[in-house]
């Protein structure tokens, strides 16, 4: 797509000189996210309102003009990747929060709000939105619904679209149409709302979500417990479940990035260990402790080294920084990382963890693994350096392979992070023709002319 | 070729992965909300020149120069990307390929390296605001409030006399003074509370007048020439002394002087005469709490009401140092002390980015005040003199009644009695 000059300046005109931009400079922060891939844009417009989105699609759809809408750039699927040219609406500048409504625990907000703003709107008040991607504190509650972002919480309280209550949301033709909304119909049939979520921005432009928040428990605990292997953690992640307690977070890092991550914070994290379980419960305070002993004692039947329970609030928040920049604590070995999000059923986190392994040493690439296993979600991280081609290719090959044996044992290729581009090609191997079809008729149901995030998930171009 | 395509310098531009968590700190990106001015987008855009993709456009340039150095990208990178220092090499990559515009150049390249000529502007810059300071239009200009910049009528180093402040007597540990630009012209009254202090607690103390700009404007815009230059000088001039500590009241001066050793960790001659000064500097809080271990029980100040504390980016995140000025403020005053929620986040002065960027840095600062009436506080106690005359300034033009004071004030009892 090029773009003629008079397009432009019809599109400058909508959201004002001041909100677009066509400087090199610009588009070339622009052109990419926290993949590797990269796009072409030809114009970035900030807007500020949803009239001025309506406008611009309106306009983009009479035009057939790409619309890839983007928040942080945080993705790790290539979702904002404008590979085809055209438009990136950057919805940062929507970053309102617009009505809290406590009775109801229901929160109005923009696009563009950060999650962590979010949440440290609420804390004082005693709430929180349960969703808590690692990216927590740059990401954007647009991006979090377009991608359904889970997080470690998600074991117990589940993903992004468990608190979508409505969404205001422009269409590709420009028209804006509000689903669901602060008390919505439950459930709703033919439910738009939560075929939205987890839409990566192909179907529409959400410009108002209305989100459900959670109280915060009364007590919680976190723990953290290390192992000589990853496959004594992941059974002992088995055994947890097994007896019965669901906790908020019981997350994995094996050995290449616990050192990862001490090397970023220094809390003293055991570096000879094999693996180590972050665990955390939360409830009533007396039910809490049974549940730490019963914890401590699956722990050590599978051969845990040692098992510790955080003493103070500062001590928490030291652990879960550790978690949550251990994947962009990753550059400190080697400059590039491919980031998988499969998922596999629980029982079989200890083989899908071996065959890693195994990878690591056929193809010679160091790849750590970090996973929510709670629920069987990993995200290996293979690490290179992507001036190297050989290395590249060698990745590629590993990634590949790293699905199929997601799928083989039963898993799924994405977890929370979303399809975007780069797990594209490996959407056939998961769903059957008929189904994918049924994606791509769906897609053209909403934006037929396929100017939203066009060929994003599905190829229907 | 540049030196951003020198081998170790492209090797630094490439390690940042994109992960995008620079904008949760970015001071400025948070006004600006557009990738291009978070550490991510300026790193890529570094890169773009190296690579020869893009020019070193005028908007490239503002870009590059519109960033606090604040290092809370650096701090917070997860990979450990050190952004401002990538950001400085580009500075140092556009004065080297462009040179640098006269409105820089005037003061960082040739004023305030020069003892004289920097005594003259300040001087002259004092009886302009004699001028300008009763006109109501220029009370405050691009966001800064002039008037409650004071310029003294005898900067501190002209004026110092060692028998004025008791001193000139031996002590215990020999303590030579860094006193910083900024402190010398704008607030000797501070500079002679820290003689006084330090007299007060065993220490002879040797201010060496013709001591030099630290070197931080001009390292800052990347004129490596100039802060190499006065780096030396004050490496001979104080390594001449024989004193045991180099003790400065200033964050930034006193980031800079611990730098001196990483200018020239290539330079065979200097390094080691570098690495003995850089090895002897200490901010004033460190050398109250690590060294002197003063006892903070004795101090019985009459400061009513709440104190609370602002970190200096270059102590906070430049020589990581923030419990010894708490340790200082609650232990002298104990409950009267509070903290201000994002007491470490930038004022918003940051050198010259003030006047550069008036916008983003009034934004900046009006955050840092609103931190400041949301602590409750009626002083606020700063480690910067910079900090702590655009903090004033700024709570001025809200007319806001806090005061806003250096910590060696808090434990001067002549100048504590001033400030009530």
């Amino acid at each position: 797509m090029t773009l003629a000059a008079h397009q432009l300046s019809k599109l400058v005109s909508i959201v004002g000189a001041g909100n677009a931009t066509l400087t090199k400079e610009e588009l070339l922060v622009y052109e990419y996210d926290a993949t590797l891939l990269k796009g072409d844009p030809e114009i970035i417009l900030f807007p500020k309102t949803t009239e001025q989105i309506s406008k611009i699609m309106a306009f983009a759809c009479q035009e057939g003009i790409p619309v890839n809408t983007r928040g942080a750039g945080t993705n790790l699927s290539g979702g904002t990747i404008p590979d085809q040219g055209g438009i990136v609406l950057a919805l940062t500048k929507m970053n309102k929060i617009l009505e809290l409504d406590l009775a109801n625990h229901v929160v109005v907000v923009e696009p563009g709000v950060i999650n962590q703003d979010l949440q440290e709107y609420l804390a004082p008040l005693g709430y929180y939105f349960p969703p808590d991607p690692a990216s927590m504190k740059a990401c954007t509650l647009g991006g979090n619904v377009a991608e359904c972002s889970g997080g470690p919480r998600c074991l117990k309280y589940g993903v992004t679209r468990d608190y979508v209550l409505g969404l205001e949301v422009v269409l590709s033709s420009g028209e804006v149409v509000i689903l669901g909304g602060k008390n919505p119909v439950n459930p709703e049939p033919l439910d738009l709302v939560r075929l939205m979520v987890g839409s990566e921005g192909t179907l529409g432009i959400f410009t108002k979500l209305f989100l459900r928040i959670k109280r915060f428990s009364h007590a919680k605990e976190t723990m953290l417990c290390t192992f000589d292997s990853v496959k004594e953690a992941s059974q002992a992640v088995s055994s947890i479940i097994s007896q019965g307690i669901v906790p908020t977070t019981l997350e994995m890092m094996d050995n290449l990035l616990i050192n990862c991550a001490e090397d970023f914070t220094h809390i003293g994290l055991d570096r000879t260990a094999g693996a180590l379980l972050l665990i955390e419960v939360d409830g009533h305070q007396e039910e809490l402790a049974d549940q730490v002993a019963v914890i401590q004692r699956v722990c050590r039947q599978n051969n845990s080294r040692e098992f510790k329970v955080a003493q103070s609030t500062a001590e928490t928040d030291r652990l879960w920084v550790a978690r949550r920049t251990v994947i962009g604590a990753v550059a400190r070995k080697r400059p590039s990382y491919s980031l998988q999000d499969v998922t596999v059923p629980r029982s079989k986190l200890p083989e899908i963890v071996e065959k890693i392994v195994n990878l690591s040493m056929e193809y010679d690439l160091p790849i750590g693994v970090l996973a929510h296993a709670g629920d069987g979600n990993l995200h290996p991280l293979v690490l290179f350096d992507e001036r190297i081609e050989a290395e590249v290719e060698k990745v590629h090959l590993v990634e590949e392979k790293i699905c199929e044996s997601a799928l083989m044992l039963g898993g799924t290729i994405s977890g929370e992070h979303g399809i975007g581009l780069l797990k594209r090609p490996f959407l056939a191997n998961e769903f059957s023709p008929e189904a994918i079809f049924l994606k791509k008729q769906l897609k053209l149901a909403f934006d037929p002319k396929n100017i939203l995030n066009p060929d994003k998930i599905v190829e229907v171009g | 070729m540049s030196i951003l395509t020198a081998p170790e310098n492209y090797e630094l531009i490439n390690t940042c992965n994109k992960c995008g968590f620079c904008q949760a700190n970015c001071s400025v990106y948070k006004e600006v909300l557009n990738e291009a001015y978070a550490t991510r987008g300026r790193l890529r855009l570094i890169k773009a020149v190296a690579d020869g993709q893009l020019e070193r456009t005028p908007l490239y340039e503002k870009i590059i120069n519109s960033c606090l150095m604040c290092e809370e990208c650096s701090k917070n990178c997860p990979s450990g990307v050190q952004g401002h220092l990538l950001i400085q090499l580009a500075r140092q990559d556009l004065v080297m390929k462009k040179g640098l515009s006269l409105i820089k150049k005037i003061p960082i390249g040739t004023v305030l390296p020069n003892n004289r000529l920097r005594k003259l502007s300040f001087n002259s810059a004092r009886l302009l605001k004699k001028i300008i300071d009763p006109l109501p239009s220029l009370q405050s200009y691009r966001g800064i409030d002039l008037k409650s910049i004071p310029i003294a009528d005898e900067d501190f180093l002209s004026g110092y006399q060692p028998e004025e402040v008791g001193l000139g007597k031996k002590g215990s540990l020999k303590i030579g003074f860094f006193v910083g630009c900024l402190m010398n012209h704008t607030m000797p009254q501070v500079a002679k509370s820290i003689v006084r202090l330090l007299a007060a607690h065993d220490c002879e103390v040797v201010v060496p007048a013709e001591q030099r700009c630290c070197g931080t404007p001009a390292y800052t815009y990347g004129h490596s020439a100039i802060s190499e230059e006065v780096a030396l000088s004050n490496i001979n001039l104080f390594n001449s002394l024989g004193v045991d500590k180099i003790v400065t009241g200033c964050a930034s001066c006193g980031k800079m002087l611990k730098y001196y050793s990483r200018i020239f960790e290539k330079n065979a001659e200097i390094e080691e005469a570098a690495n003995d000064f850089a090895g002897r500097v200490l901010d004033l809080s460190q050398l109250l709490i690590d060294v002197l271990k003063i006892d903070l029980q004795k101090f019985a100040l009459p400061l009513k009401g709440k104190i609370t504390y602002h970190d200096p980016c270059h102590l906070v995140r430049g020589q990581d140092i923030s419990s010894q000025p708490r340790q200082i403020i609650s232990g002298v005053f104990g409950e009267q002390f509070v903290e201000m929620p994002t007491a470490n986040k930038c004022c918003g002065a940051a050198g010259m980015f003030q006047g550069f960027y008036p916008e983003e840095a009034t934004a900046i600062t009006n955050k840092k005040v609103a931190s400041i009436q949301k602590s409750g506080a009626d002083y606020v106690v700063t480690g910067c003199p910079a900090c702590l005359l655009r903090i004033q300034g700024s709570l001025r033009l809200n007319n806001m009644p806090q005061k806003v004071v250096h910590l060696a004030q808090l434990l001067d009892p002549d100048s504590a009695a001033n400030i009530v």
